[in-house]
């Protein structure tokens, strides 16, 4: 097998796909260190790293076509009638490469260089606000990480009351001072709700536009479960790419269609999307209902200025389902190979 | 017909898509015996090896053939930037075969006389080399059945005598279509079929 994954490898990196790579690498970094390209921060440069995985997916399509071109499936089918061991290696020495790549992509994240001060701030997202007569609903985005807080700012019309506190629909209560923010410390079970409510104070006006949800950045310490992260995210894309290209799909339809499927992973739809009965409504619903069918397993590809909303979010069941979402894969690789011997 | 056949085809009919190549074709092949078909142009030769390679399916009748085939097609495919003993030795290592993958790919390459030639890339062989590592390619691995689909393209009289020189010595059962007069009946002395066109 090791000669099969070899020549794999050297297949998949060509001449200049290692220098390629390492360029690349630098250039993300130091684009994610420069305050005036980058945001400054590990999830921008994760964000410019995931590109290498990605670029693998297409990589992987482009070797299932071009052996197809030069007479492997006839090999195969002739010398290994079980049909595992060549997609085996071929998956084996993408997965290899992909993670020899993240490897090398955590050494610039040690380097003081990009280690800049905004790393150690945080990713907020706003809140949408819906008012009734006696409450103020918040309306809190998914997933929410259980450490994030809520900033509030209240507006006063008439000089506010000594000892102000701010009482949620629970019962939960915090002391409040007057013309500052307020931080709202999710706890466990606010933070699985949808929804925080708040009672509303008399004569005191919610500031929608600072109100917003606010999480802690992951720190250079969470670099290797990040890498990780997109590591175990590409695997299925790559048995995918292997399937849709040795199946016959042109090498860029079939990068692009593994990548298509893992856009719908990663995509957190809305509650309620509302759509009309338009062709396109009809393909956003359908959308919308494979990634609702896909394990939730965004947490994985926290790249990104917000990647604090979705570090750890993927629970390990929906890793365990994604990868075995990819040994399907391979599994249906081996299957395709007997159809078209039926077929033939 | 020979006894307790390794290749066997009773009324066999093949079809390429919708199209008839080959109808109630009676075949047998015993071990260790070289057989030759000979059709025209058209005929389902081609076909015929595919299908005892086990990559076509009959399309009625039946065929009998052993799991470990060596193939030899008319029309070769190769990786152009490999070198013949890498890719060879990859094959091996493909059919996970006994013995090591480079032996198996070295010994393949030298009964064909080209072992030297086996460190260039494929791309820049010549055309007789190239039909030399399709045979090598077929014998690789032992197999218990050789299909050589026009094995004598492209070859020089020192290929043609390095492959009747296997055919002696290793005696696999072979399994040889070609037109008639390009020179295989001294490969195999034993005339299957005479295949014709079909209608």
């Amino acid at each position: 097998m090791s000669r099969l994954i070899r020549a794999a490898l050297r297949e998949l990196l060509g001449r200049w796909g290692g220098p390629a790579a390492i360029a690349w690498i630098l250039l993300a970094a130091g684009a994610a260190a420069d305050a005036a390209l980058g945001s400054g921060s590990l999830g921008e440069y994760l964000a410019l790293v995931s590109a290498l995985p990605a670029a693998l997916v297409f990589r992987v399509a482009w070797l299932a076509e071009r052996r197809r071109r030069e007479g492997w499936d006839m090999e195969e089918r002739l010398r290994d009638p079980g049909g595992w061991r060549l997609p085996s290696a071929e998956l084996g020495a993408v997965g290899l490469l992909a993670a020899l790549l993240l490897a090398l992509a955590w050494l610039p994240a040690l380097t003081p260089g990009l280690q800049p001060a905004k790393d150690q701030g945080s990713s907020a997202r706003a809140i949408e606000l819906r008012l009734s007569p006696d409450e103020w609903r918040l309306q809190l985005p998914a997933p929410c990480p259980p450490e994030g807080r809520i900033e509030i700012l209240l507006e006063w019309l008439e000089p506010p009351p000594p000892d102000l506190v701010l009482t949620s629909a629970r019962g939960r209560v915090e002391p409040l001072e007057a013309g500052r923010l307020l931080h709202w410390q999710l706890d466990e079970q606010e933070a699985s709700e949808d929804e925080l409510v708040l009672l509303r104070l008399p004569g005191a006006r919610l500031n929608p536009e600072w109100l917003r949800l606010v999480v802690p950045r992951p720190g250079l310490g969470a670099t290797p479960w990040l890498l990780l992260g997109q590591l175990l995210f590409s695997l299925p894309l790559f048995a995918l790419a292997l399937l849709l290209g040795r199946a016959g799909v042109r090498a860029g339809l079939a990068g692009l269609g593994a990548l298509g499927f893992g856009g719908l992973a990663a995509w957190t739809p809305p509650a309620a999307p509302t759509l009309d009965s338009s062709p396109a409504g009809w393909l956003a619903r359908a959308l919308v209902a494979v990634a609702d069918l896909l394990p939730p397993v965004e947490g994985l590809l926290a790249t990104g200025p917000d990647a604090g909303f979705r570090y750890g979010q993927s629970p390990l069941w929906a890793v365990a389902l994604w990868l075995l979402l990819g040994a399907l894969a391979l599994f249906l690789t081996r299957r395709g190979r007997r159809s078209r011997r039926r077929e033939r | 017909m020979a006894e307790d056949p390794i290749l066997a085809a009773e009324a066999l009919t093949l079809r390429r898509g919708r199209r008839e190549v080959c109808r109630g074709l009676d075949l047998a092949l015993g071990a260790g015996q070289a057989g030759l078909v000979l059709g025209a142009n058209g005929s389902g030769k081609s076909s015929l090896a595919l299908a005892a390679a086990g990559l076509l399916a009959p399309a009625a009748g039946k065929l009998r053939r052993p799991d470990r085939v060596g193939y030899a097609p008319q029309e070769p495919r190769f990786p152009e930037r490999h070198a013949p003993l890498g890719y060879l030795a990859e094959l091996a290592e493909l059919a996970g075969g006994p013995g090591p993958a480079l032996a198996q790919a070295e010994r393949a390459l030298r009964g064909f006389g080209m072992l030297e030639e086996g460190r260039r890339p494929i791309g820049e062989l010549s055309r007789g080399w190239r039909q030399r590592l399709n045979l090598a390619r077929a014998w690789l691995g032992e197999p218990e059945l050789l299909v050589l689909d026009e094995p004598q393209t492209a070859l020089d009289p020192p290929g043609m005598d390095a492959l009747r020189r296997l055919l002696e010595q290793d005696r696999p059962a072979a399994l040889i279509l070609a037109p008639p007069g390009t020179g295989c009946e001294q490969l195999a002395p034993e005339l299957l079929r005479l295949v014709e066109p079909a209608s």
